[in-house]
């Protein structure tokens, strides 16, 4: 420890190379930070996917199936819930700003436990036949707070021929598991189906809790079955598989982050390296020195190795915070999946570790050649 | 000497010299490549979106929709309507004096995937009468096409490769029962991963009574200005025209943006990252010939050349990075089937592409040399001449 001034001042020799070499180090770990992120977050979202909510829809495209499914499917056993959605859709203003509702029924949100509500928000949820609950990500999309009207234009008609509805944004809340990825906006369904020309007591998506996830999957069959040979058969799904399913077609995620960090991290190597190599040859003279002063070979190979270290460490912690500081501004901007920037201690720790094996690396041939450097060469400057 | 004698000479001298400096030179290059290449195939997705929309669409296809919904899915249009709107000035007959139009029904939903057997979506659409008429760049490559009024379909080769028991005489079931696969089409882009069959057959098998969309052929000047205002003359038809590949982009385009946000933070990150790497590897090949560039100036060189072969050497090895990198992004990738969404896509390394890659590595090149390049010509040439 007392030679943390020596190896500080060794790193900061040349100024100009360490600073540099610095940034590039912040840049590979900063990327690296986001992308562990990113693929983190997408891995949480099949890890927190529930394997006992499954969801039915119609088998053949956006049609609607009739209200007496839900009784159906209630007399099932197995089953512990069942709630149901309709969907509107359309655009705030311009229609660029795509905007939804799912009309829903008062127990839909048992359901979702992991959707926080307070007991003033449910009343006034209840009492507002317009009302809607939006979440964070949905609300700032379109710069909606509590309280907003939101005039919409949608393709769904009211019974007076028109298009325009009008909703009050009563509460903006989150999915605790996964805050700030998914975007939801749920309303009242008996408001909608009132007001809406057609398709009158009909759901767009019913959506099941099993009492034991081990039945999801023989429960997804029988529903699909009871309706096979209805007016709308139906295709139901786990929300795990449904989350798995959604991801796979994103192709390989994990292959493709480890191979951008790879390359990203070999030529980092290579950098850190080739500066490592530079800065100890032009310093062979005054590592013969530290030796004729009765420094052991072992004790100025560990200056090499620690002036690698700091380095290293210090570009890394750098980007990793940098890379923690970002993901919250990545947050429900980047289109796509509903992933949860946030970095897992994991991500972190291995960047650590990685930026312990660059530095290791990248000093073991310097610190090879001070090892073998013979004194009376050293100090001729040879 | 004149001054260009003098940089090609300085030049010359520095490239030579170059070799003891490989190891340096390598990672500029090694640096550039990978991030050319990484840049290049992340957006070949992007690129590969918009163009499997151009290999699939007309430049004289209008899509007539209704003007409410977002995407052709929500669309509704009545036969009716449908009628009125084949027979609008506008639009080109063929020699029977028949519209070149075709009642068109696309309705998406979930198959299951051969290679992980969960569902995949993609869409079905009807069309009336003839599908090569309106779509000419589908080839049939198996089989024949569909006979209209029979269960029957046609898929695409992608859709085929995508989807279990999608192959030729294979079955689909829909409301109505199982349709049989009749033919296989390959080529017209996003047409490629869809299916294909008779447009009344399929709503009467989906039990509606309306079209999605009506896709005509555009025909004398101005004919999409003489469509939109006959449209717009009638507003009890409620419906708007489009240029169909700018309908494609407009309501299928978003996963373009989002690879460009993909590329652009992961560019800039990686780039910046290769930057600092390049102005250190150069500062270092500036301060290696330290001697060398102060004897030339002693001898009379005006700084120029030397500023030059700074240059010359940051560009000339960032375009071989470039090279480097374009050629891996295009040997790996160009050309792959890849999946955006439902859409079943060739990632695209285009010409376009290729020169945005060669446009970064001389940005960098230029960027990583100017400021060592300023010490070059600024160096104090007797303090240089010193330094042993």
């Amino acid at each position: 420890m007392k030679y943390i001034s020596l190896i500080w001042t060794g790193l900061w020799r040349k100024t100009l190379r360490t600073t540099f070499t610095l940034l590039s180090l912040i840049m590979a770990f900063l990327l690296f930070g986001l992308l562990q992120s990113v693929n983190a977050g997408l891995n949480h979202i099949v890890a927190s996917a529930h394997e006992d909510r499954l969801f039915t829809g119609p088998r053949f495209g956006p049609v609607q199936m009739p209200m007496s499914y839900v009784k159906q499917l209630e007399s099932l056993p197995g089953v512990s819930l069942v709630t149901y959605q309709m969907f509107l859709n359309g655009y705030v203003g311009d229609p660029k700003n795509f905007f939804f509702v799912g009309g829903v029924d008062e127990n839909y949100l048992e359901l979702y436990p992991e959707i926080p509500l307070t007991p003033e928000q449910r009343t006034a949820f209840r009492n507002t036949p317009n009302g809607i609950i939006l979440s964070v990500s949905f609300a700032k999309r379109l710069g909606l707070k509590a309280g907003d009207r939101v005039p919409v234009i949608s393709n769904v008609a009211k019974s007076d021929g028109k298009n325009d509805w009008a909703f009050e944004v009563i509460a903006i809340t989150d999915r605790s598991d996964s805050p700030g990825s998914f975007q939801f906006s749920y309303g009242s369904y008996r408001f909608l189906n009132e007001q809406r020309a057609t398709n009158k007591d009909t759901v767009s998506q019913i959506e099941v809790r099993v009492e034991d996830k081990k039945t999801a999957a023989e429960t997804v069959r029988t529903i699909d079955a009871m309706f096979e040979n209805s007016s709308v058969s139906t295709r139901s799904t786990i929300e795990s598989v449904m989350m798995a399913s959604a991801l796979g077609s994103l192709g390989n995620v994990g292959f493709f982050v480890t191979t951008i960090v790879s390359l990203v991290m070999f030529v980092l190597l290579l950098l850190t390296a080739t500066t490592m190599i530079q800065s100890v040859n032009e310093r062979a003279t005054e590592f013969g020195v530290l030796k004729t002063l009765g420094f052991s070979n072992n004790q100025v190979l560990s200056f090499i190795f620690a002036e690698a270290l700091v380095q290293c460490l210090l570009g890394a912690a750098v980007g990793l915070v940098g890379a923690q500081a970002i993901s919250p501004v990545m947050q429900g901007r980047i289109p796509g999946p509903p992933v949860v920037f946030n970095m897992p201690w994991w991500v972190l720790m291995s960047g650590m570790a990685l930026a312990i094996l660059v530095a290791f690396l990248s000093a073991a041939l310097p610190a090879w050649r001070i090892a073998r450097l013979q004194l009376v060469d050293a100090l001729a400057g040879r | 000497m004149n001054t260009f004698s003098q940089i090609f000479a300085v030049t010359a001298m520095n490239l030579r010299a170059m070799k003891s400096r490989a190891v340096a030179s390598g990672i500029i290059v090694l640096g550039v490549a990978v991030l050319v290449a990484i840049v290049l195939s992340i957006q070949s997705i992007g690129t590969g979106y918009l163009q499997s929309f151009a290999d699939y669409t007309s430049s004289d296809h209008v899509i007539i929709y209704n003007s409410q919904a977002m995407s052709e899915q929500q669309s509704n249009i009545s036969r009716e309507a449908a009628l009125k709107i084949a027979d609008l000035p506008g639009i080109k007959k063929d020699l029977q004096g028949k519209p070149l139009a075709s009642m068109e029904v696309s309705n998406c939903m979930a198959f299951t995937r051969r290679a992980d057997s969960l569902d995949g979506f993609t869409c079905i659409r009807g069309v009336s009468g003839d599908l090569a008429k309106l779509r000419p760049k589908l080839k049939l490559v198996e089989g024949r096409f569909f006979t209209s009024g029979l269960r029957e379909m046609v898929i695409g080769r992608q859709a085929q490769r995508r989807f279990m028991g999608m192959d030729l005489g294979g079955k689909v079931i829909f409301p109505d029962g199982p349709w049989t696969i009749v033919g296989i089409v390959e080529g017209g882009g996003f047409g490629e991963g869809q299916l294909f069959g008779d447009s009344e057959t399929l709503i009467a098998a989906y039990r509606r009574n309306t079209f999605s969309s009506v896709l005509a052929v555009l025909g004398g000047a101005n004919a999409l200005q003489t469509v939109k205002a006959a449209l717009a003359a009638d507003p009890t038809l409620n419906v708007a025209a489009e240029d169909q590949l700018a309908f494609l982009e407009r309501t299928q385009g978003q996963p373009v943006m989002f690879y460009k946000i993909i590329t652009a933070v992961l560019g800039s990150i990686i780039g910046l990252g290769v930057l600092f790497a390049a102005l250190n590897m150069m500062y270092a090949a500036v301060n290696s010939r330290t001697r060398e560039i102060a004897t030339l100036r002693a001898i009379g060189f005006s700084p120029g050349p030397v500023v030059a072969s700074v240059f010359a050497e940051a560009v000339l090895l960032t375009l071989l990075g470039a090279m480097l990198g374009i050629g891996a992004a295009r040997f790996a990738f160009h050309g792959n089937v890849f999946t955006v969404g439902n859409a079943i896509i060739r990632l695209s390394v285009s010409p376009t592409l290729m020169l945005v890659g060669l446009g970064i590595a001389l940005f960098i090149g230029l960027m990583g040399a100017l400021f060592p390049a300023i010490r070059a010509a600024t160096l104090p040439v007797t303090t240089a001449l010193q330094i042993r």
